[in-house]
């Protein structure tokens, strides 16, 4: 008997180890000729089957055939920096910097010979004011979103920076709809016809997340709020409201009526960290078990997760989990086939991912195989419930299956923010419900305004198949029959960076206020150093200062010779501590390292150079990063 | 050949309209002409030359301004104290070639800036910038057959050639900015026009940097204090700044520095300014100053973290300002990309849109982006750009069109085209307007919110297009075609039920040649009017400034040719 459970233990074992994400789901590419720069910035489907691709050099190529060979026509050229397209009525309309355009060919010879501008918006000229869209609604009209200018912060200053517009393409009128956001690269419908909107990282953003708008929504960032005295806004909140005092959004919301809470929150690094497109699965089933779930892309970690809703107290929250990973360069744009192929058109100029490579044009299909995963958590009274694909083998169910702990992210206008205020949930029973497939969780210490990590251990399916994702983030922004307990107090903050033996900030008194080797590095925009060579002798005592005039975060970590891969991947496994700790793991092949620094900021460490010549590898460790972002110094 | 239809088209109109519609009809308007600061000089012989004349007597330092005009196979030099040559057909500099892509026709008018400094006993004789109609020519060019001396400035023709020169205008010290002034509402803007730069490099050292006495690494001449650029090497380094400070008005002055690095301010020799480099707020200090040049100075010494230095002032009450300081967020000209990245062309138009620096950036002169532009280019030439924005023509090229390094390498910051060739430029203000006798308007505070709207684009069977724009009720149409070396603008009006103006060109002189011919200077061109079912033509002069007006009836059209 107990040979057979270990040789049940071992099948387990061996199931689990040799499933992959793509026993489920695989990725092909679709072939690219050669001189074509597939940076794709927006792609539909026309109705004769052709995908309209537009790219961010402002071409639009129809592709035939892109199910089997693939051949390219160009459409159109010179667009500016088109990062959406969308086919209505037969028609592509693409979100150039400028304006929406749509593209006729009048003569049916290939070739757009009509642009057509539905609207046409303000701009500065800052390269950060991109335009995303359209998204057609049910009613014929649709929604466009504008990115905040940067200025070492977000700034609105063209009118409507920040917002989301409404536009009915007939009267060409624009309607300001929602306000709020900072970088909304993607945003889509769910089943019910509601528009979701994903947020990227950076200032007043603590983490990546997607939000349900309505009109007149303020969706947490306070620069588009300048423009809130216009005639046609659908609300008066004024931008000086919005201070770094509330602590939380959960807090800002109980004062701001208009502040509208992340339906969900996509932990930075673990869930992405750049969340871009949002499509539902409408595929009814042909693209496998998750219909009517959000499918979110992520541009810099190459990948899709997967979310689950519902509607609590009337609003939307719920969980989102891993999907799958490893396309080959930054996932900017999805679509779904009838048939159930979704298509992933992508992009890394500028924007590294971790793919690899600069564009790619791929499609992801079922192979029939249901995954035995987390399909969705919603809330209960006093805990969750978690429902799975298939029936649960009851006797793998236990409190121990669970590991929960709940976190929250700062509202500031520093960028990001590192998970703040962590706290366990005891698993105080489990059940499962009469569908075999769902575990009810009570837990110990639920309170809203918080998003709780589940991590999940041992639970099989009925037919022995082990858990393909065992981790999933549900928000929780209310709690189903009403409020327990606020989440306006948030304890210590981890930020293990400030403090870390490894980051000395100051000279030590034995150098004597003297430094042999006084170096600069610093970042250009695209995450790369500046200085990708850095050279010193042997022993020397170095003060380094490194300068990040790029719009995000990084940092340096010089690592104990070629160890960049090393030490970047070990970053991206720290998960919820990896903020506060500057995204620096704790690791022998860690030699000294920056803070992570804030866009346009600095930090100075000191350091003796290492006593043996040779080759030592530095790395930017924000998840995502490493891959391009490093450099090498020399030391002789 | 290309008279008779004009002639053909005024006999036909002359029977329907009260006025000869090719007759220009002279309209005064009250708008303050431009101030560069030069002062004008006269030009000997009428300005037509055809022997090496003297344009200037003995100069040292020289900002200059002027327009000169080749005959059409004809070649000139001019000068520099006598001893300097810049060749005005190659814009060769002693012998060095230009950095312009392809070089300006000859036959019309061309303007030349250019900044000058006088060898010193370190410094060699220095061509800080040359512009030729507002494109970079030459900048920081140190002469090698340098020599401490002073002579005229002279115009040398080639042999039997006849060159014009009009619109002579100088300073007599180089500036390379904007000078001191008093601003229309009374406010000091202090600027220094040009700064010497002395740079060392102090290798490991961190300490301020006191050895000013020893010879630097490096001397020239600098716009602004622009710290990061000018580091000799790779370390450490000090530099020291001196310049002429023109103070407008006597009264006290506070001087503030934001800087991680060390830096002393000296006027007139007097410290008057010590900042450590520490962070926190700015260190700031006052100072009575008498109105007046004063000599300034200003040390500088990189220790590491921020290579900024923010130099901000205060008079009186008045607001902070900056002083020659770089500013973070403002794009400056820099000289074009050595590196282009240009657009792929084939037997079609390319389209392409994008933010264009306009006018033409100058070097370290902050600069101003039109957001809506779109660059036509097809083969060889010519190309043009448009601001869908105004409706107007920016600038027209001929040779390679684009350069998109700017747009589409990494991010793409600037998100802006450069033409790969040499540009003609216009002024880019409103197309249209109602009233050719009130100012032209510029353009709108808030484009796009105005009763002018770009509507669509349509190519034609070329894949040339035809701009629409939605004026108030009616509509306008905007068509170029390239001819030869020339563009032919097809403008068309309808729908509006009432008539309109609209705008060829703005410039320092507006010449009618023959009826419908016209010979521009400022920028250079020449316009002929094709085909024209209006009322008559208009000269708005202003000071210094002309600009050719054309009525275009409620269904009217105009076609004119533009020459470069």
């Amino acid at each position: 008997m107990k040979k057979l459970f270990t040789l049940a233990a071992v099948s387990i074992g061996f199931l689990l180890s040799a499933q992959t994400e793509a026993d489920y789901y695989t990725i092909e590419q679709v072939s690219i000729p050669d001189g074509v720069e597939l940076e794709v910035g927006g792609m539909d489907f026309l109705p004769d089957g052709r995908l309209a691709v537009c790219t961010r050099r402002g071409e639009v190529f129809l592709v035939s055939d892109v199910a089997d060979r693939a051949t390219y026509e160009l459409f159109a050229r010179g667009l500016h920096e088109p990062l959406g397209l969308t086919v209505h009525e037969g028609d592509i309309y693409v979100a150039q910097r400028g304006e929406v355009t749509k593209l006729l060919d009048k003569d049916g010879d290939g070739w757009a010979d009509r642009f057509e501008t539905v609207y046409e918006i303000p701009l500065t000229g800052n390269y950060h004011e991109y335009h995303y869209g359209p998204l057609f609604r049910p009613d014929g009209s649709f929604v466009t979103t504008l990115n905040v200018g940067w200025e070492g912060k977000g700034v609105s200053k063209a009118k409507w920076r920040g917002w989301m517009l409404a536009c009915d393409p007939d009267t060409k009128r624009i309607t300001p709809y929602a306000v709020g956001m900072r970088s909304p690269a993607g945003f889509g419908l769910n089943n019910e016809g509601d528009i979701f909107v994903a947020e990227n990282q950076g200032d007043w953003i603590g983490s990546g997340r997607i939000t349900h708008l309505r009109k007149g929504d303020f969706a947490g960032h306070p620069a588009g709020l300048a423009w809130t005295g216009e005639r046609n806004s659908p609300l008066d909140l004024e931008a000086h409201t919005i201070t770094d005092d509330y602590g939380t959004m959960y807090a800002a919301k109980r004062e701001v009526e208009s502040l509208k809470l992340p339906a969900v929150w996509f932990p930075h690094g673990i869930m992405g960290i750049s969340t871009a497109a949002i499509l539902n699965d409408d595929t009814q089933g042909a693209f496998g078990p998750f219909a009517n779930q959000l499918l979110v892309s992520d541009q810099g970690q190459s990948k899709i997760m997967r979310v689950s809703l519902e509607k609590v107290e009337g609003e939307y929250q719920g969980a989102v989990f891993p999907f799958r990973e490893g396309f080959s360069s930054g996932l900017l744009r999805m679509r779904l086939t009838e048939d159930g192929t979704l298509y992933a058109g992508q992009t890394a100029r500028g924007w590294a991912a971790t793919g690899g490579e600069e564009f790619a044009l791929e499609r992801l299909k079922w192979t029939g195989e249901v995954p035995f995963e987390m399909y969705a958590i919603t809330a209960a009274a006093d805990g969750f419930n978690v429902a799975f694909t298939e029936p649960i083998l009851a006797s793998s169910v236990s409190a121990k299956s669970f590991t929960i702990q709940n976190f929250t992210y700062r509202y500031h206008h520093n960028y990001g923010s590192p998970a703040v205020d962590m706290q366990e949930n005891a698993i105080l029973a489990t059940r499962v419900l009469s569908d075999e497939k769902t575990i009810n969780v009570k837990v110990a210490g639920l309170r809203p305004g918080y998003i709780y990590e589940f991590k999940i251990d041992g639970i099989t399916g009925q037919d022995g198949k082990q858990l393909l994702h065992d981790v999933g983030y549900y928000t929780l922004n209310n709690i189903p029959g009403g409020e327990v307990a606020g989440a306006g107090e948030i304890g210590e903050e981890l930020d293990a960076g400030e403090t870390s033996p490894k980051r000395p900030t100051t000279m030590p008194t034995a150098w004597n206020g003297e430094v042999d080797a006084d170096i600069l590095l610093e970042t250009i925009k695209g995450m790369r150093y500046k200085q990708e060579v850095l050279q010193v002798k042997a022993g020397q005592k170095v003060r380094l200062t490194f300068r990040n005039p790029d719009d995000m975060q990084h940092n340096f970590v010089l690592t104990s010779g070629r160890k960049g891969d090393a030490v970047g991947e070990e970053a991206a496994t720290l998960g919820l501590k990896g903020l506060g700790m500057s995204h620096v793991p704790e690791m022998d092949e860690v030699l000294v390292h920056t803070k992570l620094v804030e866009p346009e900021t600095s930090d100075v460490i000191y350091f003796v150079a290492p006593t043996k010549p040779g080759v030592y590898e530095y790395v930017c460790t924000v998840p995502g990063h490493y891959k391009i972002m490093r450099g090498v110094l020399r030391v002789t | 050949m290309r008279r008779f239809p004009i002639f053909l088209l005024l006999t036909l109109f002359l029977c329907s309209c009260d006025r000869d519609p090719l007759s220009v009809k002279e309209v005064r308007i009250d708008s303050p002409a431009g101030v560069d600061g030069l002062t004008e000089q006269t030009i000997s012989d009428s300005g037509i030359f055809t022997e090496a004349t003297e344009l200037l007597p003995s100069h040292e330092n020289l900002t200059l301004r002027l327009s000169y005009q080749l005959g059409d196979n004809d070649g000139a030099t001019l000068l520099l104290q006598n001893r300097y040559s810049l060749d005005l057909a190659t814009f060769e500099l002693e012998g060095q070639s230009s950095q312009l892509r392809g070089l300006p026709s000859r036959g019309i008018w061309h303007d030349l800036e250019l900044i000058f400094l006088s060898a010193t006993e370190n410094v060699p004789a220095t061509v800080l910038e040359v512009y030729v109609d507002g494109n970079l020519v030459h900048t920081q060019h140190k002469l090698r057959r340098s020599e401490i001396g002073h002579g005229p400035l002279v115009i040398e023709p080639a042999t039997g050639a006849t060159v014009r020169v009009a619109n002579l205008r100088t300073a007599g010290v180089a500036r390379a900015g904007a000078t001191s002034v008093i601003e229309e509402d009374g406010e000091v803007n202090l600027e220094i026009p040009l700064l010497s730069y002395a740079a060392y490099a102090t290798g490991g050292d961190t300490e301020a940097f006191t050895d000013w006495q020893k010879e630097p690494d490096e001397r020239g001449y600098v716009q602004r204090f622009d710290v990061a650029a000018l580091n000799p090497g790779t370390g450490q380094y000090a530099l020291r700044f001196t310049g002429k400070l023109n103070v407008p008005k006597s009264g006290k002055y506070w001087w503030n520095i934001l800087s991680p690095s060390t830096a002393r301010f000296f006027i007139d020799g007097e410290e008057v300014l010590s900042h450590d480099g520490d962070p926190g707020p700015p260190t700031a200090d006052s100072l009575q100053l008498a109105a007046g040049d004063h000599d300034v100075a200003l040390e500088f010494t990189y220790r590491g973290g921020w290579n900024r230095l923010m130099f901000s002032y205060r008079f009186e009450d008045e607001k902070v300002k900056l002083l020659n300081t770089v500013e973070w967020g403002v794009a400056y000209g820099a000289p074009a990309s050595s590196d282009p990245l240009p657009v792929e062309m084939d037997d079609r138009p390319y389209l392409l849109r994008s933010f264009l620096f306009f006018p033409a950036p100058r070097i370290y002169a902050a600069t101003s982006k039109r957001t809506h532009v779109v660059s036509v280019g097809e083969g060889k030439g010519p190309h043009y750009s448009v601001d869908l924005q105004t409706g107007s023509l920016l600038q027209v090229w001929r040779g390679d069109f684009a350069d998109v390094r700017d747009m589409w390498a990494g991010r793409g910051p600037k998100q802006i085209i450069t033409p790969l060739g040499v540009t003609t430029t216009f002024d880019g203000d409103r197309q249209w307007t109602e009233d050719p006798d009130a100012p032209w308007p510029g353009r709108s505070d808030e484009p796009g919110e105005d009763d002018f709207q770009h509507f669509a684009y349509d190519l034609d069977e070329a894949g040339r297009p035809t701009f629409t724009y939605k004026i108030d009720k009616g509509q306008v149409s905007d068509k170029f075609t390239p001819d030869g070396d020339a563009l032919v603008r097809d403008l068309r009006h309808t729908g509006s039920g009432i008539d309109r103006y609209t705008q060829i060109a703005n410039a320092e002189q507006i010449t009618e040649i023959s009826p419908g011919e016209f010979e521009l200077r400022s920028p250079g061109m020449r316009i002929t009017i094709e085909s024209y079912d209006g009322e008559g033509l208009f000269k708005q002069v202003s000071e210094g400034r002309e600009r050719l007006i054309a009525h275009v009836g409620a269904d009217g059209h105009l076609r004119y040719r533009i020459n470069w």
